[in-house]
């Protein structure tokens, strides 16, 4: 009697972590912070309404009548800016917090696994913000041309062009892989607030530094920048020269990937 | 045994009869320079000016010989990029103690919420006033040296010393408006979007955004504000620069103020 319960010993802990599991405590770990909701929010509130407003100053200020749609689309989506901050600190928010409330302790000992804890926060990320961003382009961008068809004599877009198109995707996916970019530098750098300058340094005042201040001959240097690299998808470099759409969309992505493969290295050999 | 009935006899002064605005600087520069991050950011502040105008901006006037206040400009626009590792700072002087829980042993140490407020804006206000100042000097005798061909820029010329005084009075402001956001909003990430947002992504993106007709008031934002004191303003038009500066004053005496009034009225 005794002996039966000897011999039936309690499995290992690493045998009951499966994939699965990890994710769903992810997720109620992401979905039960005030902060994830403030964020998401902001960045619906912030990519609709902008639309709607920056289009309305547009006509108002005179746009026009034979604005080529691409301009248009990209009048529309230009919220997406502010929703690269949002989202990026909501991306450096999910290793920094843990690292700030001491929650990682409590995590990497119930995970040892780490690289299966960094998969599945990435997971839960994307997860959230892919569509996310996807869905807020889509409706902000519906939205701005019933705006801009309802004016008179201004020709409506549509989704018909392909430019169009593109910079309606192009602007979610740029502001997706920001938040992972974030979400790579807040694993690296394990505080919040040293992680969100370093973001808002490298995306948004570095790009600003670099228009103002590199010499001539090094100035097209500034197209490789982060920013700038994501924004030839959709928005236009700040700077002499622009990457084609999709090779900065690509250089992008090589850095998001740079960023997480550190993270995954640092977070496997270093102390947590 | 008489000593033991004296020493009872003697009661200890009070607590608020020690309080006096000297020990609250002591204490505030203590917990300022005894936290790495300060160090972090200070020693960051002083290499991105320098760096900047040493290594890559005059460049950007080479060619033909540039006015004396163009090349005094180039030597310090390093100072955007310090100016975020000053907001940072700035930010956290309250919110790191919002979070470590410090804030409570601050408080009843100095129950005297206000003074708190003077104490700590006054170690963060001499130290980042007169770090700003020495590195943007800094930033221009050097680049000056280093670039010397370049044009023919020395204090004498008004412009030239309001320039790059004006740079480095604009980051040691930029850093108190960040202090009293940070003692507003008490939380370190939402406080720096929010420094993010004001000074970096709204000017950038309304400038994009906006059409030509409605850019006007850019010029009142407080980066661009801060800006035309040193003809760094972003902005399609500028104010004037000491205006401009009296703005930027303005508004963190806005903030300092509505901060003073949420640390006295409200919970901490």
């Amino acid at each position: 009697m005794t002996s039966a319960s000897f011999t039936k010993s309690p499995s290992p802990v690493a045998g009951n972590l499966t994939m699965r599991g990890v994710l769903r405590s992810e997720w109620t770990k992401f979905r039960s912070l005030r902060s994830t909701w403030w964020l998401l929010s902001m960045t619906i509130v912030l990519v609709v309404g902008l639309a709607a407003v920056l289009v309305v100053l547009e006509i108002n200020g005179g746009a026009p009548k034979q604005e080529p749609p691409y301009q248009v689309a990209q009048q529309i989506e230009f919220g997406a800016l502010i929703t690269q901050l949002v989202l990026g600190v909501l991306g450096i928010l999910m290793f920094t917090g843990e690292y700030g409330s001491g929650m990682i302790r409590i995590s990497i000992s119930v995970v040892p696994r780490r690289l299966m804890l960094l998969g599945a926060k990435l997971s839960v990320l994307c997860a959230v913000v892919l569509p996310l961003t996807l869905v807020s382009a889509v409706v902000a961008f519906l939205l701005g041309d019933l705006v801009w068809q309802s004016h008179r004599g201004l020709t409506p877009v549509g989704f018909g062009d392909p430019q169009v198109t593109r910079i309606v995707i192009g602007s979610a996916l740029v502001v997706a892989l920001t938040a992972i970019c974030g979400f790579g530098l807040g694993a690296i750098i394990r505080s919040t607030a040293g992680s969100i300058g370093t973001l808002v340094g490298i995306f948004f005042v570095l790009p600003l530094v670099a228009e103002a201040a590199l010499p001539r001959g090094v100035a097209g240097l500034a197209r490789f920048l982060p920013s700038n690299a994501g924004d030839a998808l959709w928005g236009g470099t700040i700077g002499p020269r622009s990457m084609t759409p999709w090779a900065g969309f690509g250089l992008l992505c090589g850095y998001a990937v740079a960023l997480v493969a550190v993270a995954a290295w640092r977070l496997r050999r270093g102390d947590a | 045994m008489p000593a033991a009935a004296v020493a009872a006899t003697r009661r200890r002064e009070p607590v608020a009869g020690n309080l006096t605005m000297t020990g609250v600087l002591r204490s505030e520069w203590t917990k300022l320079r005894s936290v790495r991050s300060t160090w972090w950011l200070l020693s960051v502040t002083v290499i991105l000016t320098v760096g900047v105008a040493v290594f890559v901006s005059p460049g950007a006037t080479s060619g033909k010989a540039a006015t004396p206040a163009a090349f005094a400009r180039s030597t310090e626009y390093g100072s955007v990029l310090s100016q975020l590792a000053l907001l940072v700072l700035g930010v956290m002087v309250f919110t790191g103690e919002y979070h470590s829980g410090m804030i409570r042993a601050s408080l009843s140490v100095v129950p005297r919420r206000l003074l708190l407020l003077w104490g700590k804006l006054g170690a963060f206000g001499a130290i980042v006033l007169a770090l700003s100042l020495a590195s943007s000097v800094a930033a221009f005798v050097l680049g000056r040296l280093v670039h010397h061909g370049r044009a023919h820029a020395w204090f004498g010329d008004p412009q030239v010393t309001r320039i790059v005084i004006g740079a480095g009075l604009v980051l040691a402001v930029t850093g108190i408006f960040g202090l009293a956001l940070g003692a507003i909003i008490r939380n370190t990430a939402a406080g720096l979007s929010a420094i993010a947002a004001i000074f970096f992504v709204l000017p950038l993106l309304l400038r994009l955004a906006l059409p030509s007709s409605d850019q006007g008031f850019l010029r009142l934002m407080p980066s661009n504000a801060g800006g035309a004191l040193w003809n760094a303003a972003l902005s399609p038009t500028s104010l004037s620069p000491w205006t401009g500066f009296a703005l930027l004053c303005g508004y963190t005496a806005a903030l300092v103020a509505v901060a003073a009034w949420r640390l006295r009225r409200g919970d901490a």
